[in-house]
């Protein structure tokens, strides 16, 4: 009963720690959360990977939680590979969100290792989107140039022919 | 030639690449009648087939090393799951063994749990990959549509110029030539740029395609560590210690 209740209260702190990370981000403008919103203003489609390549970092910050804990109470080794095992059911939960579908707890090493790879993916796969926007922005501002210039030369050659019958009168 | 035929070559050059990459679905461009030279069109269309021929190799190529790499790490995994499903089924024939039932029935046990270990993780990996290459080929389709609208545009300005060329200026030949020719200019450079940018884009996402391949080694490399401490908690020997 008493393990049963440790690992609840357990689970419970670093749940209350993932929500204080989660509010601190948000009140604190962390950039990861606020630059998508205003560089993909236009590009939904690159805002929402932003958005879930975020959460995901969210959730695998746990474990970080985690290690700060035990280092703080000084948990013994032993108590350590327990608790986190009972955590690796709440991991599951949350995983379970974003596709992640499994509710065997040995599943957990395999998807804490995948979770790793899928953030690394996601951004590659959004770093590709940002060098085909800064790529598409010079591409438009080198047509509104020639377009620019293209005015120019009619302007001109409408000047010369303005000139002409001015010079025949 | 006329205009109408060289917008049909540019039809192609615009419309080749995209089709390689999304099921676009195509629409007509608009047509338009004024005499042009072909030579351009066929210059650019020569390179283009040139870059898509090498294009092509590459991503073959690619294409290869992925589906080798993958046939070869599917056949190391179901050889080392098979090999100790084996074994296991080896010690659970003999003799000796079988007499001790609770050793027995642990290894079934571990048996039953380790092939069903082995498809989870590999459909767990398999759906990962699934959906992380729809995200990447979502990705090239959006941006995609972004370089098609701007060639559209640059289309459709394009015959707009002409026209106001040939009102403005009927009489004037000499105008007529410089400024269809700074049209022609402004249009190629976008649509072949804007071409490039696609092929560049697609490259980007076959790498990344291969890194989501690669995910499969995450499924391998978690299946043999389930093996090693397996191996390495010495259930059996233990086991049957403790039965003599």
């Amino acid at each position: 009963m008493n393990c049963q209740k440790n690992k609840l209260i357990f689970n419970l702190d670093i749940l209350t720690e993932g929500r204080k990370k989660l509010i601190a981000d948000f009140t604190g403008k962390n950039p990861e959360i606020y630059t998508p919103i205003f560089e993909y203003e236009n590009i939904p489609y690159q805002m929402k990977l932003s958005r879930e390549k975020y959460f995901l970092r969210w959730i695998d910050y746990h474990w970080l939680i985690i290690d700060k804990y035990f280092c703080k109470k000084s948990v013994e080794e032993k108590d350590q590979q327990f608790l986190r095992s009972s955590f690796s059911r709440v991991f599951l939960q949350f995983l379970r969100l974003f596709g992640f579908n499994s509710t065997e707890k040995k599943m957990s090493k395999l998807f804490y290792r995948l979770l790793k790879e899928e953030i690394n993916l996601l951004e590659s796969i959004n770093q590709a989107g940002d060098n085909t926007n800064k790529k598409l922005e010079s591409l438009r501002y080198n047509y509104a140039r020639d377009k620019a210039l293209f005015e120019r030369e009619i302007n001109r050659i409408k000047g010369e022919r303005n000139d002409d019958i001015k010079d025949v009168r | 030639m006329t205009i109408l035929k060289m917008f049909d070559k540019l039809d192609d050059i615009i419309y080749k690449p995209i089709e390689l990459i999304t099921d676009w679905a195509k629409e007509p461009l608009r047509r338009w009648e004024y005499g042009r030279r072909e030579e351009d069109a066929d210059n650019r269309l020569k390179r283009e087939i040139e870059r898509e021929t090498a294009v092509n190799k590459i991503e073959s190529e690619i294409n290869r090393a992925e589906k080798e790499h993958e046939v070869n790490l599917s056949i190391k995994k179901e050889t080392e799951v098979r090999r100790i499903i084996a074994e296991i089924e080896e010690w659970r024939s003999d003799q000796d063994f079988n007499r001790m039932q609770a050793v027995s029935e642990a290894i079934m046990k571990y048996q039953h749990e380790l092939t069903k270990l082995n498809v989870n993780a590999m459909n767990a990996v398999g759906n990962m990959q699934l959906e992380l290459r729809n995200k990447a080929q979502d990705m090239v389709y959006e941006k995609t549509v972004k370089y098609k609208e701007l060639q559209d545009q640059a289309m459709n300005d394009a015959v707009a110029d002409l026209k106001r060329i040939e009102t403005e200026f009927p009489e004037n030949e000499t105008a007529r030539n410089i400024l269809t020719k700074a049209v022609d200019k402004r249009l190629a450079n976008i649509i072949d740029t804007a071409n490039n940018f696609i092929l560049e884009l697609n490259n980007d996402i076959k790498a990344i395609n291969s890194n989501i391949s690669l995910l499969a080694n995450s499924g391998q490399k978690f299946i043999e560590e389930h093996l090693k401490q397996f191996q390495a908690v010495g259930f059996i020997d233990d086991n049957i210690k403790q039965l003599r």
